[in-house]
């Protein structure tokens, strides 16, 4: 594998804080190579949305079954302003608010910015044993819940609009996007990685 | 580091900040956290400094290189801006960020508004450092800029994201075009149309969508085999937990047991092998809902509906592959007239419902239909005794599926499906069940032709019995008046990404991502059987009372290998000597 493969290859990168601070900060989450991904870039230039949706979770290891013992999750959007050629990027925190990251003219400035990492707020617990973080990453250039959302809604069943805060929109628009994205390969990515248990010092 | 320097640190970071620990210059400290407001005077401050005449004003990223100097001030818009030099005066970022190198030196103060600062260790700054993380708004005016600070509806990102979410609006209008289940022997692709609406009332909010059904299909000379409809119109009130309720209109198409595959997998497997995994039958009505949901993790509808059924033939959709073959017909189903009263409850912890590591899965429903049925489908003997008339009966149904994590790498995981009659007249034909094939025990086939009496669909072929029958019914239905089915099953992770590895060499953007791969080792059991008050007549049958014993069911075990989302196994049935292995592919997590 060359080293510019290498470079671009995307990856997760999760970093425990020193043992002394496990209780104070969590992890720091960097997703790597991501904008590289030459497929989204040229989606997201014609004008599809990239998101980037992470969730961390903190698990206690238990001599059975190990417990989830917390989670959080939070988003970094992608728009091209293609009228005034500028890339927008924001994050949307996990009470849904919109924090906005810059506007970029440059790739290489999107990719310093969605892959500059970050300190999740999810120290581990005083009390929990032997604990590791779970980090998953999914990658996506148009989301396939809103159509999913609808066709439950119509068929009338379980849960038709418990997670429906979202707008369906147009579904020819929004069919005929998924059918060139899924043509151009785009549709979604998922990374996902985990910590080594760790103890917190007493 | 200067001593009694004011130094002012506004940062709006519910759950998460930028890794700035390690780069935190030591010069700054925080001295309170502010959340989204942003003070008139720093928006007055924003607009005086950009708008002076010896400020350096630039507009998206912009750098200024290590070893330069810059003498006035510098006010930056829609950056972000980097500074590896020196600037001798005020630095202003408006909705933008700032980042110092190593070597970076700001003689005066540094005002963010709309993106944060970041310090490399070694860059030096002398003067106050505010930032706020909420942008502000602007307009051009001439030459001047004009800042005010954001409202909701200012800001092209908010605005944006707030666009997904359903009720931004005080209303909606949409026209839709999308699929309704998905391909299948009976319709082709049903696809529906229509305009969708959506009000906020005040009080709640209204939907109404009123979608035509067309079949690819279909019959033109028998237009409601080519057309249908689903018409809905839906109050809600509440917003993470509330109350909905509605009404809707209906002709359609339904499947009478979809809890074994997903519609994507049936979909996938009839276009492409020729292979429909499910029966159907039409539904013709209208139905009133009221439901109760309590977050997201559960909720409670109950609905009562009138409506038609009536069997429906097999068509010949086009499939890519064995496109010349026979398809397995669609039974005869059930004809008649019914009101159908139904309560559903869904309990959902799942961690992740794509990826389940943790929690409960649970989807409960009871029905009770009263009616008459005007024809009476063939069914094998034994299932059932009935003539054409009132019919009055009960089901219920229940699955349930548990998720542990065991190690980081390790899971497993447990279901149990119980469903079928629970009191009244025999249950009809659509509302039947089995197990066996690649959706619940895959050790054993799907639909295979009975060989007398069939403990997984309970079709039965017994000649030497006075009324038995020596073939069995067309399109081999569930017939079952209950079923019970248990499975397990562990998963490791591999630590492989098989396709990361592949793509590496054929399509490089691909590398790293996907689920990876883990091995899967599962087993089942499971049973349908019949009741009757005759429940010694054969092992088909038992009374109300009673469950059959365990050594009566059939069990299979098996392997997988889970590579990216596809999951390839091979089950073995272990209450048949000579059954084959069998090989499937699964798209899903098999629990």
């Amino acid at each position: 594998m060359g080293a510019a493969a290498q470079q671009a290859r995307p990856r997760l990168d999760v970093t425990l804080p020193p043992p002394a601070a496990l209780t104070r900060e969590g992890p720091s989450v960097r997703a790597a190579g991501v904008v590289a991904d030459t497929a989204m870039l040229v989606l997201v230039r014609n004008g599809f949305p990239m998101e980037l949706h992470y969730r961390v979770e903190l698990w206690a290891a238990r001599r059975l079954f190990d417990d989830l013992l917390a989670a959080t999750e939070w988003d970094v959007v992608v728009r091209y302003d293609a009228l005034n050629e500028r890339y927008r990027v924001f994050r949307v925190d996990s009470t849904n608010v919109v924090h906005q990251l810059g506007v970029f003219s440059r790739v290489s400035d999107v990719a310093a910015e969605v892959e500059r990492p970050v300190r999740v707020a999810l120290a581990a617990s005083q009390r929990g044993g032997r604990q590791y973080y779970r980090v998953v990453l999914n990658v996506e250039t148009l989301s396939d819940n809103d159509l999913d959302e609808v066709e439950r809604w119509l068929r009338g069943e379980l849960r038709p609009a418990v997670r429906g805060q979202r707008n369906p929109g147009t579904a020819i628009g929004r069919g005929v996007r998924r059918v060139f994205v899924r043509v151009l390969g785009g549709e979604q990515r998922h990374l996902e990685q985990r910590t080594p248990s760790f103890r917190v010092p007493s | 580091m200067r001593s009694g320097l004011t130094l002012r640190l506004a940062l709006c970071l519910a759950t998460l900040s930028p890794v700035v620990g390690a780069q935190q210059p030591d010069s700054l400290r925080l001295s309170h956290v502010q959340a989204r407001a942003i003070p008139r005077e720093v928006i007055e401050e924003l607009a005086r400094v950009y708008n002076a005449s010896g400020t350096l004003r630039v507009s998206g990223s912009y750098d200024i290189e290590r070893g330069r100097v810059v003498d006035s001030d510098v006010a930056v818009l829609d950056g972000p801006l980097t500074i590896g030099g020196h600037v001798r005066g005020r630095v202003v970022a408006i909705n933008s960020s700032v980042f110092l190198e190593p070597d970076a030196r700001v003689d005066r103060d540094i005002l963010v508004v709309g993106g944060r600062l970041e310090r490399r260790e070694g860059a030096t700054v002398h003067g106050d450092v505010r930032v706020y993380a909420a942008s502000v708004a602007y307009q051009r005016e001439g030459t001047v800029l004009v800042v005010r600070e954001t409202e909701e509806a200012d800001n092209a990102d908010v605005r944006w994201w707030r666009s997904r979410e359903r009720w931004s609006a005080r209303g909606w209008t949409d026209l839709r075009l999308l699929s309704a289940r998905t391909y299948n022997r009976v319709e082709g692709l049903p696809v529906l149309v229509g305009p969708s609406i959506g009000r906020d009332l005040g009080w709640g909010r209204l939907r109404l969508d009123a979608l035509g059904i067309v079949r690819t299909v279909g019959n033109l000379d028998r237009a409601e085999h080519t057309f249908g409809h689903n018409v809905k119109m839906e109050f809600e009130l509440g917003d993470e937990s509330g109350l909905r309720f509605g009404g809707k209109l209906f002709d359609m198409i339904d499947p009478v047991e979809d809890w074994q595959l997903s519609d994507g997998e049936v979909g996938l497997s009839t276009f492409f092998l020729h292979r429909d995994y499910r029966d159907y039958f039409g539904r013709h009505g209208a139905a009133v809902y009221a439901g109760l949901y309590l977050t997201q993790a559960s909720d409670f509808i109950v609905s009562f509906s009138d409506q038609r059924w009536a069997s429906r033939d097999t068509r010949d959709p086009f499939t890519l592959f064995r496109n010349s073959d026979g398809w397995r017909p669609n039974p005869v189903m059930d004809d008649g007239s019914l009101h159908v009263l139904s309560g559903t409850f869904r309990f959902d912890t799942r961690n992740d419902a794509d990826d389940p590591w943790s929690g409960w899965f649970i989807t409960a429903n009871l029905e009770q239909g009263h009616g008459t049925l005007t024809t009476i489908a063939p069914a094998s003997f034994f299932t059932r005794n009935v003539a054409p008339g009132a019919t009055d009966y009960r089901r219920g149904f229940i699955d349930m599926r548990r998720y542990n994590r065991l190690s980081p790498d390790g899971q497993l995981n447990m279901r149990v499906v119980l469903g079928g009659w629970l009191g009244g007249d025999p249950l009809p034909l659509q509302r039947r069940l089995s197990v066996g094939g690649p959706g619940s025990m895959p050790g054993y086939d799907f639909r295979r032709e009975p060989e007398g009496r069939d403990v997984l669909t309970c079709s039965s072929i017994d000649p030497t019995l006075p009324g038995g029958t020596v073939t069995a019914v067309s399109g081999l239905p569930a017939q079952c008046d209950r079923i019970a089915m248990a499975q397990i099953e562990f998963r490791g992770d591999l630590r492989l990404d098989p396709f990361g590895i592949f793509d590496d060499d054929w399509r490089p953007w691909r590398h790293g991502y996907g689920n990876g791969a883990q091995w899967v080792v599962f087993a089942d059991a499971g049973r349908g059987w019949l009741v009757t008050p005759r429940a010694d007549v054969s092992d088909l049958t038992y009374s109300k009372d009673k469950f059959p014993k365990a050594r009566t069911f059939r069990t299979d075990i098996g392997l997988g290998l889970v590579l990216d989302n596809v999951g390839f196994y091979v089950a073995k049935a272990l209450s048949g000597k000579d059954a084959p292995l069998n090989f499937f592919v699964r798209l899903k997590p098999r629990i």
